[in-house]
């Protein structure tokens, strides 16, 4: 099987985004105030909530960079950018528990700098040892995520009227079958469809806590029940336009409804 | 973000591409409102950033279904991966066997010699114990006024240390009732990191008369949080009280090499 290239980012279709020039990051502050509550080392093991919240944020901010600097450095194997997020991240996680690599009185732009280094260092560390699959440029095994993105909605504008309404009427007929399902049930079936998770990382998720195979049978029912209640409203499935995600995502997630579990259905 | 003609809502107010750092935030819920109803509304007109969003939150997940890395595992990070992680998978052979050796070493030590095994030296911050049914018998007599309480007290029994200071901040109580609420509201704020806010609650609860295994396990949270919240004259003093101490806490306190 060909190994899977991500050429990441935005490279190719449009320049590379710069920030909005009066908007500055927030989850460099959120770092340093998760790094801040670490109890000194040698003390006691920090709470795992803790650390699990600081890991996941130095990871997401180790891989944007990864997939920033990976456009002007080559492209490079998506297991690769993953292997090399998670070695940095915990290779900082465990330096900020060691009270090694402190966060205290630095500016939120200084931290964000930091961790756009150490992942441009990986990189560069990677072509150093002449890893193998280390290419020069861009490939054309698998496209960008923005670039496949135009690719398959080709145009001058991102979003054609057409396809506009047509992604929105789906997007409320999806919601409005979704929200037929039970919280834990949706969110197995949101994770599987929009995430591609296995029926094993669902299980292993801490909003699920469920054996695989019992996964697999609510994801069965749920699979059904859509697609039923689809066909209720015109469509199928298979209709479902690129698109339609963050919708979805609005829908049962921002502002942490899906995440407490309390959105009023029953489990 | 970053401006793009191509990209505009179709009111017409251009919209602005996501990036990196922005998903990020939108992802873990650190924007405002209004940004991140921005953030939203573009995501709804530009498939582009919708996609990148989607693998974003996608990796996110993925993340989360993993257990944290223990980082005080070997030093070495391939080693301190949870098991079935795919840093190892596809690395030399050499490097493989030599990792398959290190761990056929760690089992070969854990099988025979067992009496080698020594407790961490640095353990989490335990759970204070369950108040046990009398007490949760005697809150409920107190009336509605103590209905947060043995919800606060539910939660913390369930290992929700959030939930639990949400509720027991908000409960109300007094006489002994009062003690038991300020001990395990201090417990779960330090179980949260908030050292400082712990400090405040146990510093004249964690007495002397608090009966054990409360007592000492009050006064262990009160070190950490006396520790780690920069208090370290205090904490000091209290670490030299606890290292006299009979039982599991005083052993912990022995334990901890002077600082």
């Amino acid at each position: 099987m060909a190994d899977r290239i991500v050429q990441p980012g935005f490279a190719g279709g449009r320049p590379p985004p710069a920030a909005e020039p009066d908007r500055l990051p927030r989850w460099p502050a959120r770092l340093q105030e998760l790094c801040a509550r670490l109890p000194p080392p040698g003390i006691c093991a920090p709470p795992d909530a803790l650390r699990g919240e600081i890991w996941l944020l130095l990871h997401s901010a180790l891989s944007g960079y990864l997939h920033r600097h990976a456009i002007h450095l080559g492209a490079v194997p998506a297991e690769d950018l993953e292997d090399l997020a998670a070695e940095k991240s915990l290779d900082l996680l465990r330096r900020c528990e060691q009270g090694t690599w402190s966060l205290e009185g630095r500016e939120p732009g200084e931290i964000a700098v930091y961790l756009s280094r150490a992942a441009r260092n990986g990189l560069l560390d990677l072509r150093r040892r002449g890893h193998r699959r280390f290419t020069a440029g861009p490939t054309d095994e698998e496209e960008a995520p923005w670039d496949r993105s135009v690719a398959q909605n080709p145009g001058p504008g991102a979003d054609a009227p057409d396809t506009g309404v047509e992604r929105r009427e789906f997007a409320r007929a999806l919601r409005t079958c979704a929200e037929r399902l039970n919280a834990r049930d949706r969110r197995i079936w949101f994770f599987r469809t929009f995430y591609e998770m296995s029926s094993k990382e669902i299980a292993a998720h801490p909003e699920v806590g469920l054996k695989a195979g019992h996964v697999d049978v609510l994801l069965q029912r749920c699979r059904q029940a859509i697609r039923t209640c689809l066909a209720g409203h015109g469509y199928a499935p298979g209709d479902m336009p690129r698109g339609v995600f963050g919708a979805l995502w609005r829908a049962f997630h921002a502002g942490g409804r899906e995440a407490d579990g309390r959105d009023g259905h029953d489990d | 973000m970053t401006t793009d003609a191509r990209c505009k809502r179709e009111d017409g107010v251009p919209g602005f591409h996501l990036d990196e750092d922005l998903c990020l935030d939108l992802l873990h819920g650190l924007l405002d409102a209004d940004a991140r109803e921005r953030a939203l509304d573009h995501l709804a007109a530009c498939p582009a950033c919708d996609r990148l969003f989607q693998l974003r939150a996608a990796a996110r997940e993925r993340l989360r279904a993993r257990p944290v890395p223990d980082a005080a595992a070997l030093p070495g990070t391939a080693a301190a991966m949870p098991r079935g992680w795919r840093v190892v998978i596809g690395r030399p052979v050499i490097q493989r066997l030599a990792t398959g050796l290190v761990a056929a070493s760690v089992a070969l030590l854990l099988l025979i010699g067992p009496g080698v095994r020594r407790a961490p030296l640095v353990q989490p911050l335990p759970w204070l114990p369950e108040i046990g049914h009398s007490i949760q018998a005697r809150s409920s007599l107190a009336g509605a006024a103590s209905v947060e309480l043995s919800a606060g007290l539910d939660a913390y029994a369930a290992h929700d240390a959030g939930g639990a200071v949400r509720l027991l901040r908000r409960a109300q109580a007094s006489g002994s009732l009062e003690t038991v609420r300020k001990i395990y509201l201090g417990s779960a704020l330090a179980l949260e990191g908030r050292y400082e806010e712990s400090v405040e609650v146990l510093r004249d609860t964690a007495t002397p008369d608090l009966p054990d295994p409360w007592g000492s396990e009050v006064r262990w949270t009160l070190f950490v949080a006396l520790r780690s919240a920069g208090y370290t004259a205090d904490a000091d003093s209290l670490w030299r009280v606890l290292r006299g101490e009979p039982g599991e806490v005083g052993e912990r306190a022995r334990r901890l090499a002077p600082y």
